[in-house]
């Protein structure tokens, strides 16, 4: 909005006054609606190294993560480091990491397929990575295979939907076939994960690949987090360039063509960017479903559907999400539940109160 | 820039829609379409786009043969307003107008100051300044019919394609909309637009063109053209063309007025 235009027009309505007003006019602005996200993010950062087994008290934390800036020791014991660094540290980061690439892919998708509905994995993305792990798991491979696999697998098989999607396509729907594609080619692959789990040995790896499944970021190592976050970058940068005319895909294949935009190349762009966001998470955390589907939901509420916002609302919102979720599922019983359960338990009530007062997320 | 139609045959792989059809469009030229639902207006305009592969024949921009241009390119030239339809995520209007802006924005830019500017000029124009911060998906069917000529109108183009743009407006939304085309026309842009309304075409077109069975019935000036023959002979249905003198300024306008539609007296309709 130009300001000379802005001074022309009537003079804008100030919905109420006082402070309730000056909230209200901040979060309508540009930056305003960014500061809840960003709080609660900050906010479960800070949390997550504080709460669990041993609990570091705020005071704790920040003399631990000044002595590990600027190199002075501290005089606390040095389990307090250990606590901190080796063992939520990675923990915290491989939350995070996983949740922003998860929402972050799934808001491109929902734009790209025009579809609130869908979620990162609608192209077979996690159906794929779950196949290459319990392979892994079942070959009895050492982990980083398990990792390796499944990223590749992820990737493999949206590679083989697009393929049939391009096969087929004639001069229906793109995003249509597409997404029947992903259908199919999920449901196959479930069942290759089926027969493993069938074949495999039912004291070790059946559990083991049970709970590949079920999702968590509890045994992630720090050195496995500088390998996801090449391709999740990888991903992230098309998004951040192309951020405003992802918009346009979600006007539909013929109107954004005659608006300018080569769509089969913006297409093939955004799928493969999301893709290895989402197979890149899912290697390290196994399946967590949900995160996909509701968080670009509740940032399109906070910030509306203009991906320029988007974007970083879907980030910094994934990321508090799962750290949220994964805190709780760590701290609420003495045995651990699995991320993936826990956050399909929290998430199916959000989503449907979502559903209930958020209808403008889309309509 | 003149838009050059040759011998061009469309549909879809499997289903021929039309063939053989040929018109030019000059610049400050209105071309109406006219023709009975079904008979391919719609596809004859996606195929000019290019958004259809054409199945014969070709278009030309400035003599470039639409096939051999780049998507970028052809939206430099020619502006598309769509039939309004819902939407899927709530952009406001003056979001949905920028993307209008897309051909002249780099790959990886966002809109500039300047594209806004030609944005809120073009909603100006069209009249929906009011609503500029509404989501789209929320105003109703004529004001998305007005964003999407605004969102054309931001592509800047010396041609425009209209696909029945007066078909969801009020009575004085429609007027404006005509008004509108004049207007673009006076400027030397050139308009195809296709209605249902021979009126329009008698208020606003200096060439009509008849497209039935996907083919070119009649051609030519809207007085020559639309006539009660070519009406009955197109839509099976009786119609009496007169012309009329407007009170205001004595301008000669034809009319058409249906027959066919018997006026039942109110006592008869009791029974």
């Amino acid at each position: 909005m130009s300001d000379a235009r802005q001074s022309a027009a009537p003079a804008p309505v100030v919905p109420s006054a006082g402070i309730v007003g000056v909230i209200t006019a901040l979060s309508e602005r540009r930056y305003g609606a960014f500061v809840l996200p960003t709080l609660l993010l900050v906010l479960m950062f800070l949390l997550s190294f504080a709460i669990g087994r041993y609990p570091v008290s705020p005071g704790e934390l920040i003399e631990v993560f000044i002595a590990q800036l600027t190199g002075i020791a501290h005089d606390l014991p040095p389990v307090v480091d250990t606590v901190v660094f080796q063992i939520r540290m990675p923990r915290v980061v491989a939350a995070m990491l996983v949740g922003a690439a998860l929402a972050a892919s799934g808001a491109t998708y929902q734009g790209l397929f025009r579809n609130p509905l869908v979620s990162p994995d609608i192209l077979g993305v996690s159906s794929g990575a779950g196949l290459g792990a319990a392979l892994a798991i079942f070959l009895s491979l050492p982990v980083i295979f398990i990792q390796g696999l499944s990223f590749i697998f992820g990737l493999a098989a949206v590679f083989l939907v697009y393929g049939m999607a391009q096969l087929v396509r004639g001069q229906s729907d793109p995003t249509l076939v597409l997404v029947l594609s992903g259908v199919v080619t999920s449901t196959l692959l479930m069942a290759g994960i089926s027969l493993i789990k069938y074949i495999a040995d039912p004291y070790d790896q059946l559990p083991a690949i049970e709970y590949w499944l079920l999702g968590s970021v509890a045994s992630v190592k720090l050195t496995d987090l500088g390998t996801v976050l090449i391709p999740i970058t990888l991903g992230l940068v098309p998004l951040v360039l192309l951020r405003w005319r992802i918009n346009l895909m979600s006007l539909g294949d013929e109107e954004a063509r005659a608006l300018g935009i080569n769509t089969s190349r913006l297409r093939i762009l955004l799928i493969a960017a999301g893709t290895a966001m989402t197979a890149a998470a899912v290697s390290i955390s196994g399946v967590i479903g949900f995160v996909g589907l509701i968080v670009p939901h509740m940032a399109r509420l906070m910030v509306g559907p203009n991906f320029s916002r988007l974007l970083p609302a879907t980030l910094l919102l994934g990321a508090g999400y799962v750290l949220a979720v994964d805190n709780v599922a760590r701290t609420l019983a003495q045995v651990e539940i699995p991320l993936g359960v826990l956050n399909a338990f929290i998430g199916a009530p959000v989503f449907l109160w979502l559903l209930t007062r958020g209808r403008r997320a889309w309509q | 820039m003149k838009l050059e139609v040759r011998d061009l045959s469309f549909g879809y792989p499997g289903k021929a829609v039309g063939r053989g059809v040929s018109f030019d469009l000059n610049p400050g030229e209105v071309v109406a379409l006219l023709g009975p639902n079904g008979g391919g207006k719609t596809t004859l305009f996606k195929t000019i786009l290019g958004l259809l592969k054409s199945q014969g024949g070709d278009a030309f921009l400035d003599g470039n043969s639409i096939r051999s241009m780049k998507r970028r390119e052809i939206a430099r030239g020619i502006g598309f307003v769509p039939q309004a339809y819902a939407g899927y995520f709530p952009f406001t209007v003056m979001d949905t107008v920028l993307m209008g802006r897309t051909a002249h924005i780099g790959m990886f830019a966002s809109p500039s100051r300047s594209d806004r500017v030609v944005a809120e000029e073009m909603i100006e124009f069209m009249g929906i300044w009011d609503i500029r911060e509404q989501p789209y998906t929320h105003i109703s069917g004529g004001q998305r019919q007005l964003a999407l000529i605004a969102r054309a109108l931001a592509q800047e183009t010396k041609i425009m394609v209209m696909d029945e743009p007066t078909a969801s407006l009020d009575f004085g939304n429609q007027v404006r909309v005509l008004d509108c085309i004049t207007t673009l026309a006076s400027r030397g842009i050139g308009v195809i637009l296709s209605t249902h309304d021979p009126d329009h075409a008698f208020l606003c077109g200096n060439r009509v063109v008849i497209l039935k069975d996907g083919r070119v019935a009649h051609i030519g000036t809207p007085e020559e053209v639309i006539t009660s023959e070519m009406l009955r002979h197109v839509y099976g249905v009786d119609i009496e063309v007169r012309a009329l003198e407007t009170m205001r300024n004595g301008r000669q306008i034809h009319v058409c007025i249906p027959l066919e539609v018997e006026q039942h007296s109110v006592g008869s309709r009791t029974h």
